[in-house]
């Protein structure tokens, strides 16, 4: 448990902590193979060199214990190699490496007792190079790794300070304060190597993480260059279509002067001035977007009452209302007063979803205004008083795949596309407006038929 | 006299070209991809005007079905589209198109065109 609580710890203090000890764990594995080979040497020169003056028995049953530990610590190297496990499985492998460098370091240890000739002080010194050689190869091979470097040399080197101690005279106490010092020193280069390594690895990271940095920036420039190529595409395509209108038929009434009556040449400057509006709502509606989008239109947020917008709304709808025989039926189950927004921008809102609701409605039908009371979250987490609003018709409904798209600048539903069509910014201008309030605007279906487009308005604005 | 299909979901644009056309062509005006292979499966054209940004099927995928076809390989296909980008212009000759004309056009290129096209063949 309290392992499990440092570790979190840990990983909250470094986010690239189990990447740093999986690196650090590999590196360790793989050029582990030269100091086997070296440590095995090791034990046969201590063998062979203290074989007359050690009973012969003990040094060959110390070799066979080495041996052993030596055979499990390639099979993990090897098995390590083989598998070349990614960064999670790493840490066990760590706790592996670490036992197993107890254990050679606990056998070396005992190896220094048994092949510790009392009274012979050439041998004891043979004994003496063999081990501080041992301990400063580690220094170089396991130092990544601090923890199992510890485990390895300090039992060995300790037991061989005290073997001196014990003997107990003027040399072997001064060998045996050598023997401490050079202890310290080699675990003081061993952790110089650990500190290097470690900010290697460091290093290392933050460039990986610095290019993964600068390839997604330059994703998102890409993907933010191809938005605007697709953007200009939609827009030159649909600023060609009313002014195809216009250039055709002042050409038409060009080339028919005095060819054809009154009536026609009538429909032609109908159709010239319808063109010319539809250019003039889609350069509008363009500018509003830019501005809202640049974040450049000033929201006049004030207390109002939705009840007043809703119905300003409907009565500038009332004669298509009418024309159109639609109903509209109120659902209201809250007090829809006191509402902080910008009158006029909201209205703009409630008026193109209408528009919209009326537009792919059929006739003779019902269009319902419903608003409840609710909660809207900001962006941390806290809930505020908010209004949902929601227009629902009883239309064709829109896609699945597209209840997200239509809020797209250009796009329209596939369903409700040859209907007669807007500039498709409308409900682009209506997300800039509800995101602008900190709001939220969706489509979803209605049970039976036809499309819910609902928004939610905080009662006051949060503050930032 | 020639029959000419046209699809294009704008009703102002369907209005332009049967003013341009009706006087030496037999026009027909359908409203999106689907009608208009309805249409074609009924009766095959001698020349499809085809608009590009259209619902249910677009002007590309028409094209390519109708150059897949047995039936309508070889049908004269001139595409109109307010999409006036070069991508736009490979992608319909590529789907098969003879033809790609861009909005705005003058009345007189598009009867011109179609002259061009029917006595070159």
């Amino acid at each position: 448990m309290t392992q499990s609580t440092d570790s979190t710890a840990q990983d909250l203090a470094d986010p690239h902590q189990q990447r740093i000890c999986a690196t650090q764990i590999r590196s360790v594995y793989m050029h582990f193979t030269p100091a086997l080979l070296g440590t095995t040497l090791a034990a046969f020169f201590l063998v062979v060199l203290q074989w007359p003056v050690i009973e012969s028995d003990n040094l060959l049953l110390w070799l066979i214990l080495f041996i052993g530990i030596n055979l499990f610590r390639s099979l993990l190297v090897f098995r390590f190699v083989r598998l070349n496990p990614d960064d999670a499985v790493c840490c066990h492998w760590g706790r592996r490496f670490f036992i197993s460098s107890l254990l050679a370091g606990l056998i070396w240890a005992m190896g220094v007792v048994i092949a510790f000739p009392p009274d012979n002080l050439t041998y004891q010194l043979t004994l003496t190079v063999i081990i501080i050689g041992l301990g400063a190869g580690a220094t170089s091979t396991i130092s990544m790794v601090m923890a199992s470097f510890i485990v390895f040399v300090f039992p060995m080197m300790f037991t061989l300070m005290t073997m001196f101690f014990i003997e107990n005279h003027y040399t072997a106490n001064i060998i045996a304060v050598a023997i401490g010092l050079t202890l310290l020193f080699v675990t003081r280069g061993a952790k110089n190597i650990y500190d290097n390594h470690l900010q290697n690895i460091r290093l290392q990271i933050q460039a990986e993480v610095r290019e993964e940095a600068l390839i997604n920036a330059r994703n998102e420039a890409q993907k933010a260059n191809l938005a605007k190529s697709e953007f200009l595409a939609n827009m030159s395509h649909e600023l060609r279509t009313p002014l195809h209108g216009i250039l055709s038929y002042a050409k038409f009434g060009i080339d028919k002067l005095g060819m054809v009556n009154e009536e026609k040449l009538a429909k032609y400057f109908t159709q010239i001035n319808a063109s010319g509006m539809r250019l003039k709502i889609l350069l509008d509606d363009l500018l509003d977007l830019s501005k809202l989008e640049a974040g450049k239109m000033v929201m006049d947020m004030h207390q109002t009452s939705l009840t007043h917008i809703v119905s300003t709304c409907v009565n500038e709808q009332e004669a298509l209302l009418e024309k159109c025989q639609l109903t509209i039926h109120y659902d209201y189950a809250t007090n829809l007063s006191d509402i902080d927004c910008d009158e006029n921008r909201i209205g703009q809102v409630i008026m193109n979803l209408l528009s919209n609701a009326i537009k792919f409605s059929p006739s003779p039908g019902c269009i319902t205004l419903r608003a409840q009371e609710t909660e809207i979250n900001n962006i941390n987490g806290k809930a505020y008083p908010a209004i949902k609003f929601s227009i629902i018709d009883q239309g064709p409904g829109v896609p699945d795949d597209e209840k997200e798209l239509i809020f797209r600048k250009f796009l329209q539903s596939s369903k409700t596309y040859c209907a007669e069509k807007g500039t498709g910014l409308g409900l682009a201008i209506c997300k800039e407006i509800i995101d602008a309030h900190q709001g939220r605007i969706w489509c979803e279906d209605f049970p039976i038929q036809g499309a819910v487009f609902s928004f939610l308005l905080p009662r006051q604005q949060p503050q930032n | 006299m020639k029959y000419i299909l046209a699809a294009d979901d704008e009703p102002v644009n369907r209005e332009i070209i049967e003013e341009i056309l009706a006087d030496d062509y037999e026009v027909v005006c359908v409203e999106d991809g689907l009608q208009c292979l309805q249409s074609i499966a009924k009766r095959v054209p001698d020349m499809l005007l085809l608009d590009v940004a259209m619902p249910v099927m677009d002007g590309f995928e028409v094209c390519k079905k109708l150059r897949s076809e047995t039936s309508t390989r070889d049908l004269p296909i001139f595409m109109v589209s307010g999409f006036a980008s070069t991508e736009h212009i490979n992608k319909g000759l590529q789907a098969g198109a003879n033809k790609y004309i861009t909005k705005p056009f003058i009345p007189c290129d598009l009867l011109k065109a179609l002259d061009d096209f029917f006595r070159n063949i």
